[in-house]
C-alpha cells in the first residue's frame, strides 16, 4: 500500500494550507509589499492568469475568435457598444401577412438590425377590409385602418422573438374613428401636426389635422387625397391622375390650412398612393405616378421631368447620399426585374442602376417602397417571398442584404409591401 | 445595440503620399449572440467625415440619449471630434458656420416693418443638427417691404449639411429662423412676419478639439485640447454639440483624465485630482480633491458595482464619494511598474467585465512577468492586465483594510487594442469582446479555450502561495528545515510544473532547488488520494520553502465545484501542505539533526 503523506516520522511537523479548511479562508489576491513569508496565508506572492472559484484557484477562461480580418492584418481594433435608447425602425405596411396570407387583411412589419429577427411582423389586422396607412407622430408609429386611427404600443420582445408571435393581432390604442363613410388613405406628420387624408368612397375627400387632442377639418371639398409628402417644410398632397393636381399647404399649425393648387402646364399629373411617391430633392418636389413618369415641381412649374425607360411600375422614390432613387419593375430586355433608377442631380438618370433580380434574388419582380434608413438604402422587394433589401452602407450599387419578415420562420406566403417609412 | 469598431492601421513608410500617418476606418455591425462568428459582410464601413483623418490613439467615447436622439461622441482617435448619430453615420461633431455673409436688401412689399439683421446657418436634415450662425448682415430697415436674400452659399465643407437656414433678428431680438432650403438655392425673397418666425438660435460654436471626453450632468465635457490643455470644456446642457464658452481648469497642469460620479465630476492631471459639482455657470464649484495624487490617464477609470475604479499614480483607488485605497499590498510594485512603463499605463484601458465580475486594466508590460516568470530575463514579455476581483471586493467595501486582497494579473502575448462589453438588445446577456492588433475580434471568458485562440503565451498560469516559514524567529529560522514531503490539493489531468526553492524567508527569487513535472495522467495520483498531487522533496533544506506552480493551456473546471469535471485540460488548485523536520544548522557551530 502506498505511503500516505500524513504519515510522519519522529520530529516531523506538518503544515497544511487548504482553503476553507484548517482556519484558512477564501483565497485572496497578491501581496508583494511584505516579505514573501510574512504575507497572510490566504494571499499569494504571484497569481497570473488565474481566477478564484470558491475555495479554488482555477485558470481563467480563454478567447474565442469572433471575426475574420477586419480592415487589415496589422490593424488595431477598438470595439465599443453604442447603447441606443429609442428604437429607430423601418416600417412597412402591406396586404396580407408574410408567411400567413397573401391577401387577407393587412400587416404592419418593422425592420431594425437591433432586433432578432431583424424584419419582424408586428401586427396582422385580419379584419382590415379596404385601407391601411402608417406614419410616425411624436416619434410613435400611428396606424390608420379603414375608418380608425390608432397609436401603436408594441410589446417589448426579447432577442430572438418576433413581435407578432408575442403581441398577437393588435398592439395599439384606438384614438379616432371617422364617420360618414370616411376611410383613411394616408397620414403624415408635418411641423408637429398629424395630417390625415381620407375620402368617403363617393369622390369626396378631405384632410383633417390631429394635434394629439383634437381633430379639425384642415381642407375639405377636394378629391380623395392619396399621397403625402414634405417640401420646404410644407405638406404636399397627391391625387389620382383624374384630378390632375397637387396641393401644397402653407406652413402653420392652425386649421383650416391654406392650400395652393398646382397643376401641370402639359399632361396630367397623378401621384402613386402612400408616402414614398413625393420627395424633396435639390429644393424641388419629385413625384412618381406609379408607372414610369417622374414629375418635378420647383416652386414655379410642375412638369414631367423624366420617363424611366423600360419601366411598368415605379411606386417609390427616396433620397440618399445626395442622389434621387426610384424603384422600378422593368418591362423590356429584362422583363419583371426589380431594379433601381438613380439620378445624382435630377437631370442625368441611370435607369438600370441596380438590378435585384440579377444579383440578389432571381424571383424578385419589382420594388415596392424605398427609403433612406440608418445610412443605408432600403428597398421593399416583391419576390416569391417579400423581403426588404438593405444596402451595405453607402454602396447602393453593390450587393444588398435581404431580410425575410419573421426570419427563416416565416412561411411561403408572399404578401405585399405598400411603402416604407422610418419611425 | 450597434457595435462600433475603430481600426487604426499604422502606415509604416514615411515616404510620400498616402503612406504617411494612420489609415483609420470605422465600422458598425448588428448585434449577434455570444460566440456567434461575424459574417464577412457584417461589418459595414462608416466613411470618415470629409477632412478628417485618424490618429493612432485609443478613442474616447461617451453616449448620450435624448428623446429620439441616440448619439455617441468620440474624441482622441481622429483629427476632429467625432459623432455617431442614431442613423449610424460617422460625422464631425459640429457643422461649420457659413463663411459667407448674406446680402439682404429691402424690396417692394407688402411685407414687414422692422430693422432686420440676417444670418445664415447650415442644417443637417437627417440628424436635425445645426451649425453656428454666420456673421450678421448689415441692418436692413424695412417699411412694409420684403427681404431679398442673395449671395447664399450653395455648398458646405461638411457634406452632412443638407440645408441652409436663414435667420432674422428684428429690432435687436434674438435671431429666429425665417426659412430653410436645400443647399443649392442662391437667392430667396421672403416676408415672414415677426410673429411667424421660428425657433431662436443661441450663439455657439463647435466643441474645441479634444482628446478625451465624458458626459456629466447632461453636458459633454472634453479635455486634452492642444491650445488649452488645462481646460475641461463643457457643452451646452442637453445640446452636446454646442459649445457656449463654459470650461473648468486645473491649476495649470494638463488634464489627463476625467469622469463623473453621481453629483461629482472629477478631473485631474498627473499631479492632482480636482472635483467639481453643480449644474450651471452660476453654481458650478471646483475644489482640489487630491492635491498630491494624480491620475494615470483617462481610459482606465471605470465603474464597478456603482463605484469607480481609478488608477492613480500610487495605485488603484475605489471611489464611491470617498476614496478607498486598493493597493496596500502591491503599492511598491505598482509604483515601480508605472515608472517603467509610464506611456503604456497612461494609454491603457480599464473596464468592468460583468461576465467574470472583475475589473481589468491594461495592456501594459510588467518587469516581473514574462516567459521565465521569475523576474529575470524576459525576452518574450507578454502584455499584462491588472485584475481586481469584484466578488471579494464589494462586500468588504466598508473595511478599507481588506480592499487590497483581490488583485491578480492576466498575461497574454498577443498585442491587443481595446475591449468592450456588448449586450444583446432585449437581453441582459453580456459578452466581453477584445479587439486585437491583428485586425480580429475575439470573445473573452471562453471556459473551454485553453490557449487564448492560439496565443503563443498559451495562457500560462502561475500560482505562488505565501512562502512557508514554519518558525519565524524561532529555532527553525536559525537552524535549517528539512522538507520531507509536499503535496498539492489540485485537480490536474495534464503535465504541470511545480518548482521549489528553499532558503531564507526571501527565497522567492533564489536559485531553483527542484522541479517536479507532474505527469498526472489521470485525476488523483499514485497515492490514490483524489485531487492530491504528492511531490518527493526529501533533499530540500532551508528555513523557508517557496513553491511555484506553472502550467499552460489549462481550462477551468465546471462552475459547480461539486461536479467532477472531466477533460484533460482541467485544473483547479485549493491549497498545499507538507511535512518538515529539523535540518542542518546554517550557521557555523551546532549541527542540525537529520530528517525524520
Amino acid at each position: 500500500m502506498a505511503k500516505l503523506p500524513q504519515q510522519r516520522g519522529p520530529l516531523t511537523e506538518r503544515f497544511e494550507r487548504r482553503f476553507g479548511i484548517n482556519e484558512l479562508g477564501y483565497p485572496e489576491g497578491v501581496n508583494t509589499e511584505l516579505p514573501p513569508a510574512a504575507i497572510r496565508r490566504e494571499q499569494f506572492r504571484r497569481l497570473i492568469n488565474c481566477r478564484f472559484r470558491g475555495t479554488s484557484v482555477v485558470p481563467r477562461g480563454g478567447q474565442t475568435l469572433l471575426s475574420g480580418t477586419i480592415h487589415d492584418p496589422i490593424a488595431c481594433i477598438y470595439p465599443d457598444d453604442f447603447v441606443m435608447s429609442t428604437p429607430k425602425r423601418l416600417w412597412s405596411i402591406g396586404d396580407g401577412c408574410p408567411g400567413e396570407s397573401a391577401g387577407a387583411g393587412f400587416n404592419v412589419s418593422h425592420f431594425d438590425p437591433e432586433q432578432e429577427p431583424p424584419y419582424q411582423r408586428a401586427v396582422w389586422y385580419q379584419g382590415g377590409t379596404s385601407k391601411i396607412a402608417i406614419a410616425g407622430y411624436g416619434g410613435i408609429p400611428h396606424v390608420a385602418l379603414d375608418a380608425t386611427f390608432r397609436r401603436l404600443s408594441l410589446v417589448r420582445v426579447p432577442w430572438g422573438t418576433e413581435n407578432l408571435g408575442l403581441g398577437g393581432s393588435d398592439q395599439s390604442l384606438p384614438l379616432l374613428t371617422f364617420t360618414g363613410g370616411f376611410t383613411v388613405n394616408v397620414v403624415l406628420e408635418v411641423g408637429g401636426i398629424c395630417y390625415i387624408g381620407m375620402d368617403d368612397g363617393a369622390g369626396n375627400g378631405k384632410i383633417v389635422s390631429w394635434d394629439g387632442k383634437t381633430v379639425r377639418d384642415d381642407k375639405t371639398g377636394i378629391p380623395a387625397p392619396i399621397a403625402f409628402g414634405i417640401w420646404r417644410d410644407q405638406l404636399t398632397v397627391g391625387f389620382a391622375a383624374a384630378s390632375n393636381q397637387i396641393l401644397i399647404r402653407a406652413e402653420g399649425p392652425s386649421s383650416p390650412g391654406t392650400y395652393s393648387t398646382v397643376a401641370p402646364g402639359v399632361g396630367a399629373v397623378g401621384t402613386y398612393p402612400g408616402l414614398n411617391s413625393m420627395v424633396s430633392f435639390k429644393d424641388a418636389l419629385w413625384i412618381t405616378d406609379g408607372v414610369n413618369t417622374i414629375w418635378k415641381y420647383d416652386g414655379a412649374a410642375l412638369a414631367s421631368s423624366h420617363v424611366i425607360a423600360n419601366c411598368s411600375e415605379c411606386r417609390g422614390l427616396a433620397v440618399a447620399f445626395g442622389a434621387l432613387f426610384a424603384g422600378k419593375r422593368s418591362t423590356a430586355t429584362v422583363p419583371n426585374h426589380a431594379m433601381l433608377a438613380r439620378t445624382p442631380d435630377g437631370a442625368a438618370w441611370n435607369d438600370t442602376y441596380k438590378d435585384f433580380t440579377l444579383v440578389e434574388d432571381a424571383a424578385a419582380t419589382t420594388v415596392r417602397g424605398l427609403a433612406y434608413y440608418k445610412d443605408c438604402l432600403a428597398a421593399g422587394v416583391l419576390a416569391g417571398r417579400t423581403r426588404v433589401y438593405i444596402s451595405k452602407g453607402q454602396d447602393t450599387a453593390g450587393t444588398y442584404t435581404g431580410y425575410l419578415p419573421g426570419g427563416a420562420n416565416s412561411g411561403p406566403s408572399p404578401a405585399d409591401i405598400r411603402y416604407l417609412v422610418v419611425i | 445595440m450597434p457595435r462600433i469598431l475603430v481600426s487604426h492601421k499604422e502606415l509604416v513608410s514615411f515616404g510620400s503620399g498616402d503612406t504617411i500617418g494612420v489609415n483609420t476606418k470605422m465600422w458598425k455591425f448588428r448585434p449577434r449572440g455570444p460566440g456567434e462568428f461575424l459574417d464577412a459582410n457584417d461589418p459595414v464601413e462608416m466613411p470618415l467625415p470629409a477632412g478628417t483623418t485618424g490618429i493612432n490613439r485609443r478613442p474616447s467615447w461617451s453616449t448620450y440619449n435624448l428623446l429620439s436622439r441616440s448619439r455617441m461622441y468620440g474624441s482622441g482617435a481622429w483629427t476632429a471630434n467625432m459623432l455617431i448619430d442614431e442613423n449610424g453615420r460617422a460625422l464631425r461633431q459640429g457643422l461649420p458656420a457659413p463663411t459667407i455673409v448674406p446680402t439682404v436688401t429691402a424690396v417692394a412689399g407688402p411685407g414687414v416693418t422692422a430693422a432686420s439683421v440676417c444670418f445664415l446657418q447650415y442644417w443637417d436634415e437627417i440628424g436635425g443638427r445645426e451649425g453656428p450662425l454666420s456673421a450678421g448682415s448689415v441692418t436692413v430697415n424695412l417699411a412694409n417691404q420684403q427681404r431679398a436674400w442673395a449671395n447664399l452659399p450653395t455648398t458646405c465643407p461638411d457634406p452632412s449639411a443638407t440645408h441652409l437656414r436663414g435667420l432674422v433678428s428684428n429690432d435687436g431680438a434674438l435671431p429666429r429662423v425665417a426659412w430653410k432650403r436645400e443647399l443649392g438655392v442662391t437667392a430667396i425673397t421672403e416676408k415672414i412676419a415677426n410673429g411667424a418666425l421660428g425657433e431662436f438660435v443661441d450663439d455657439f460654436t463647435e466643441m474645441p478639439l479634444c482628446q478625451i471626453n465624458a458626459v456629466w450632468h447632461d453636458r459633454l465635457w472634453g479635455a486634452g485640447n492642444e491650445q488649452f490643455p488645462e481646460r475641461a470644456f463643457a457643452s451646452a446642457i442637453q445640446d452636446l454639440e454646442h459649445y457656449e464658452g463654459l470650461f473648468l481648469q486645473t491649476d495649470g497642469e494638463p488634464i489627463v483624465g476625467m469622469f463623473g460620479s453621481n453629483e461629482n465630476f472629477l478631473f485631474g492631471s498627473s499631479r492632482r485630482i480636482y472635483r467639481a459639482s453643480g449644474f450651471t455657470e452660476e453654481d458650478i464649484t471646483r475644489d482640489v480633491e487630491k492635491p498630491d495624487i494624480g491620475l494615470v490617464g483617462h481610459h482606465g477609470n471605470a465603474h464597478m458595482h456603482g463605484m469607480l475604479v481609478i488608477p492613480t499614480t500610487v495605485g488603484f483607488y475605489l471611489y464611491d464619494g470617498s476614496w478607498h485605497y486598493l493597493m496596500k499590498d502591491r503599492a511598491s510594485e505598482w509604483e515601480r511598474e508605472y515608472k517603467l512603463h509610464r506611456e503604456e499605463y497612461q494609454a491603457a484601458q480599464g473596464f468592468f467585465d460583468p461576465v467574470e465580475n472583475v475589473y481589468k486594466f491594461g495592456p501594459v508590460h510588467h518587469s516581473d512577468i514574462g516567459d521565465g516568470v521569475d523576474g529575470v530575463g524576459n525576452p518574450a514579455s507578454p502584455y499584462v492586465h491588472w485584475v481586481i476581483d469584484a466578488k471579494r471586493l464589494v462586500p468588504d467595501v466598508a473595511v478599507s483594510s481588506q480592499l487590497s486582497a483581490v488583485i491578480v494579473n492576466d498575461a497574454r502575448m498577443r498585442s491587443e487594442a481595446g475591449s468592450a462589453v456588448f449586450y444583446v438588445p432585449g437581453s441582459s446577456q453580456a459578452q466581453v469582446v477584445t479587439g486585437g492588433c491583428d485586425g480580429k475580434l475575439r470573445e473573452e471568458n471562453d471556459p473551454l479555450d485553453a490557449d487564448d485562440d492560439g496565443d503563443s503565451y498559451r495562457k500560462k498560469f502561475t500560482i505562488e502561495p505565501a512562502t512557508e516559514l514554519p518558525d519565524p524567529g524561532g529555532a527553525f529560522a536559525v537552524d535549517a528545515v528539512t522538507w520531507k514531503r509536499i503535496w498539492n490539493f489540485a485537480r490536474c489531468a495534464q503535465p504541470l510544473t511545480v518548482e521549489f526553492r528553499s532558503g531564507t524567508e526571501y527565497v522567492t527569487k533564489s536559485p531553483l532547488k527542484m522541479t517536479d513535472v507532474v505527469p498526472a495522467p489521470t485525476l488523483g495520483n499514485a497515492e490514490e488520494i483524489p485531487d492530491l498531487i504528492d511531490h518527493p522533496v526529501e533533499t530540500l533544506t532551508g528555513a523557508a520553502l517557496c513553491m511555484r506552480i506553472k502550467g499552460e493551456a489549462f481550462i477551468p473546471p465546471s462552475d459547480d465545484p461539486e461536479v467532477e469535471s472531466g477533460g484533460a485540460a482541467i485544473f483547479a488548485w485549493s491549497g498545499w501542505g507538507g511535512l518538515y523536520g529539523p535540518g542542518l544548522r546554517i550557521s557555523a557551530g551546532n549541527q542540525g539533526g537529520g530528517g525524520g
